[in-house]
């Protein structure tokens, strides 16, 4: 007895599909014992008439129709056990995000073929018991900005151990470099170094510096991590600060932590604060001329320190590598090669260095600062030249430098030149005031270019409200730089299998109800390596990241997926399962396949690799999957393409494509899979065989699961071609996120070329039925 | 003075659209282009981002009759510099284009126009300048192209 509940979504749905219609339709299928509309099918109500109907109908599967399933899945899956059905015996078919909101013409007729094969899918379902394992309940903290010195603090405040990783020799982060932070110009170090300091005196904290996260294995509850430890060559258990190595190192480099205004020498400490609290040695640019070692009183020096390799076994790892400026170079009209012409992080160090003591001076001439000139959006919101987005805090912390110059230097003419004011936080726009009380000019426009006279930089801008084209003269110019990501983020990315945004920052799995999740289980983001952020933002991040990994690993036992391999005998050792998983999750113990069911994420390309059929993935049988295809093309006339989408990557980009109202055709019916790595022969020709006249595979670019499911179409294409059908019946797409607005025209692309090809006759079809055997 | 929203002309604007990429729409008066422009430190009255402004928001008569869209010198820091890819001297081709469609020539345009139908050239061929192109070695030109004139005509 199976009941259909078809959602309106409050006109979202009802605009475009005649859901009564649908209803009418659906409710004349076999087994369907109800069929009923509701206008918000996740609010109180629809659950409880969705419970109602089950309890009062004795229903045994579920169907319901309305948005993604990305949206609503859990909360029905919720409804149905509550009202005492087991919850894997509810089907979620999307009529909203690949139906609805991206077709207008022929949405109700796809609608009515979705909800069938949902109806049809949801006759093969069989009960499932979610599993439970023990995890680790170590976190891994990528990064020691004040994110991550953040959630690793709360995190051990939850009786959790943390590794907090970070690549330069401190922990510390951006914020290290900082004065005083916006809006109420507290003193960044001071308020940053008892946080640091805390870290380091915590047991449940182990600091990892000079590190860098080499590979990740496992899932959640039980990842994997290899560590490359860089020598510090110094041991920080030994080092007395004394500063004797330093001043007989006789090279000097640029010091980074001061912006490279300063020089610092190849042994050196951080920065006064640093954590841990130790010199170390820039083995860049050693000598190994040993001056210092015979100079060290303590003997904590070793220039012959090996590089490390660590491997961390942790439970789930937060992310939280900040981020870097933007190279200034395509800017060349502002001459940032200039001496005079610095980046606001420069600025933040003379005001440490220099201001404190009543001056700035000008780098190139050493004589006073008299006038400086901000330019703000250096590379932001200019895609042609830099990025497109808002870098969001360059507004605030010039207006903050810009009151700190005047507080100690009044007699300073500061020009801030900004495109749009964006001084929305809390406190902001009294500190913008207090900026123009004391005298900083605003001028409203972005300024075409700096030119280099022998009278010094002149900088040239319309100020648009007034209209007047200002030439001005100034002393220093201040750029501020676009924020980008942390340098190594797309390697650090592909490495933990989390996806980018198109902006290249970490693209969260909801951006406004679940931000600081990435796609991936177990792994969370704080701070700016999910975008521009400051650090009041960075902080509530990592409190909420810190919460979440607690959320998963607190009590020490996780539920996972029902959906991993289940043996259901007849292995003869062959060892195909363990080849082709791409996690390493499968071996062979006694001649026996043994999933290990955390790593494992069930993307089935074992069960559909098993030369002997031995492994099954629960609920997605060859026959059950080409059941649902025949009811997905049942009564189309023109040629219509089955998606076998994959979950992640493909089909979130179908949901994107239908948030942005983008449109395609209705030829396209897509089925969602954990992974098109569950495919196999029988399922491409069976779809062809059962009413399709064209079959779009789209997986995860790059994985090893879209390079199984290539050569699968690849070999399967052959085989069509020697029944003398066209290869082009089958047709992979790769797929990556950020590509998700091309998805359309890929889907009309394939369906016109299919249009092209006809319908497959049904003398071919039979052929084709032939080669199959179902039951298998 | 006060202008009325009436003088917003739609169809200008659908014609602005379908005339050039749309561009434009993506401008944010950042005023980077009047900072880089040539033209503004000898004409401080041509502002392409007030022109820009204008044109979108389809005060037609007023941009189309404007003396200014004819300034453009055609240089393109400005489409070099602007951050949202305005093609700024393609507005202004556009609105050229436009202002001729409704008859708003200024008279130095018509003076040159007249000149083109009439001789084929903006500077005349004469014997001078044949004999100094024959000495240098140039080949012969039309003293007064034809195809020029039916272009112009």
């Amino acid at each position: 007895m199976i009941g259909v509940f078809i959602c309106r979504c409050g006109g979202n749905i009802s605009g475009t599909v005649d859901c009564e219609k649908v209803r009418d339709i659906v409710r004349e299928e076999p087994d369907v014992a109800v069929a009923k509309v509701h206008s918000f099918l996740c609010s109180k109500p629809g659950l409880e008439m969705i419970k109602d109907a089950i309890r009062r109908r004795k229903l045994s599967r579920v169907v319901v129709a309305c948005c993604s399933p990305h949206m609503h899945e859990e909360t029905f899956r919720r409804t149905v056990e509550e009202a005492g059905l087991n919850r894997h015996l509810l089907v979620h078919v999307n009529i909203r995000e690949q139906c609805s909101w991206v077709h207008r013409e022929g949405a109700t007729e796809k609608a009515v073929n979705l909800i069938k094969a949902g109806v049809s899918r949801a006759r093969s379902l069989q009960p499932l018991e979610e599993l439970e394992v023990e995890v680790c309940r170590d976190v891994l903290v990528i990064g020691g900005g004040i994110a991550g010195i953040t959630a690793s603090l709360q995190l051990a405040a939850s009786g959790l151990n943390v590794y907090l990783v970070e690549r330069k020799p401190s922990i510390g982060g951006r914020m290290a470099q900082l004065s005083k932070t916006f809006p109420t110009l507290d003193c960044a170090p001071c308020i940053l170094s008892p946080k640091m300091a805390e870290v380091e005196a915590n047991p449940h904290i182990r600091v990892i510096t000079n590190a860098e996260v080499e590979s990740v294995s496992g899932g959640p509850g039980d990842f994997t991590v290899t560590v490359k430890i860089r020598p510090r060559g110094v041991d920080p258990e030994r080092c007395l600060k004394c500063g004797r190595c330093a001043s007989v190192c006789p090279i000097e480099v640029p010091d980074e932590f001061e912006e490279g205004l300063y020089k610092r020498k190849a042994i050196y400490l951080p920065f006064p604060q640093a954590v841990p609290s130790s010199y170390a040695v820039d083995f860049e640019h050693c000598t190994r001329c040993g001056a210092c070692v015979e100079a060290c009183p303590a003997e904590a020096i070793n220039l012959d320190e090996p590089e490390r390799v660590e491997e961390l076994r942790v439970g789930a790892i937060i992310v939280a590598t900040g981020f870097d400026l933007i190279d200034l170079e395509r800017l060349r009209n502002y001459h940032p090669e200039h001496p005079d012409v610095i980046t606001s992080l420069q600025l933040e160090r003379l005001i440490e260095r220099e201001l404190a003591e009543g001056r700035v001076l000008k780098r190139s001439d050493g004589r006073r600062v008299k006038s400086v000139a901000y330019i703000l959006c250096a590379g932001s919101r200019d895609p042609h030249r830099g990025v497109a987005y808002c870098s969001a805090v360059c507004c605030p912390y010039a207006i903050k430098q810009s009151i700190l110059l005047k507080e100690y230097l009044p007699y300073l003419k500061i020009w801030i030149y900004y495109t749009d004011m964006r001084m929305s936080g809390r406190g902001f726009e009294a500190f913008y005031a207090e900026a123009r009380e004391k005298g900083v000019e605003f001028i409203h426009g972005r300024p075409g270019e700096v030119e280099v006279t022998p009278e010094g930089l002149t900088i040239t801008a319309e100020d648009i409200d007034t209209g007047l084209l200002i030439r001005n003269r100034v002393d220093l110019i201040v750029l501020c730089p676009a924020l980008i990501p942390s340098r190594g983020m797309e390697e650090l990315a592909s490495r933990l299998g989390i996806p980018l945004g198109e902006d290249l920052f970490i693209a969260p799995r909801h951006p406004k109800l679940d931000p600081i999740s990435t796609l991936r289980r177990g792994i969370y983001a704080a701070g700016a390596a999910l975008g521009p952020k400051d650090i009041h933002e960075s902080v509530v991040d990592a409190m909420a990241a810190a919460s979440k990994a607690y959320e998963l690993l607190g009590e020490g036992r996780l539920r996972l997926s029902p959906y991993k391999p289940v043996y259901v005998g007849g292995c003869d050792g062959c060892g195909v399962c363990v080849e082709v998983c791409p996690l390493n999750a499968i071996k062979l113990v006694d001649g026996e396949p043994k999933v290990d069911l955390v790593s494992c994420d069930g993307c089935g390309a074992c069960v559909s690799r098993c030369p002997r059929g031995a492994l099954r993935l629960p609920n997605y049988s060859v026959e059950g999957l080409l059941r649902e295809v025949e009811a997905l093309v049942s009564g189309v006339e023109e040629p219509v393409v089955v998606g076998f989408f994959d979950d992640e990557i493909s089909y979130t980009a179908a949901d994107s494509a239908g948030t942005a109202r983008l449109s395609y055709s209705t030829a396209i019916r897509i089925i969602r899979l954990p992974s098109t790595a569950l495919l196999d022969r029988r399922i491409l020709l069976g779809a062809l065989a059962l009413g399709a006249d064209g079959v779009m595979i789209c997986e995860a670019e790059g994985t090893p699961r879209a390079e199984l499911t290539a050569r699968l179409v690849e070999e399967v294409r052959g085989e069509l071609e020697k029944l003398g059908v066209e290869g082009e019946r089958l047709h992979f797409r790769p797929m990556y996120l950020p590509i998700y607005k091309m998805l359309p025209s890929f889907i009309d692309d394939y369906v016109n070329r299919v249009k092209a090809l006809g319908r497959i006759t049904e003398e071919t079809r039979s052929r084709l039925l032939e080669g199959i055997d179902l039951k298998a | 003075m006060i202008v009325d929203v009436e003088e917003i002309d739609s169809r200008f604007l659908r014609r602005l659209k379908s005339e050039f990429d749309e561009s434009y729409l993506s401008c944010f008066q950042c005023g980077v282009c009047s900072a880089s422009c040539p033209v503004i430190e000898i004409e401080g009255r041509f502002n392409p981002r007030r022109l820009v402004k204008m044109a979108r928001l389809g005060f037609k008569d007023r941009v189309l009759s404007s003396e200014y869209i004819w300034l453009c010198s055609m240089c393109l820091l400005c489409e070099e510099r602007c951050p949202q890819g305005v093609r700024i001297p393609e507005v202004m081709t556009a609105l050229r284009n436009l202002a001729v469609e409704e008859g708003y020539i200024p008279e130095p345009m018509r003076r040159i126009q007249r000149l083109l139908v009439e001789s084929g050239r903006l500077y005349p061929i004469d014997d001078f300048t044949a004999e100094e192109r024959a000495e240098r070695g140039l080949p012969e030109v039309e003293a007064e192209p034809e195809f020029v004139k039916r272009l112009a005509g």
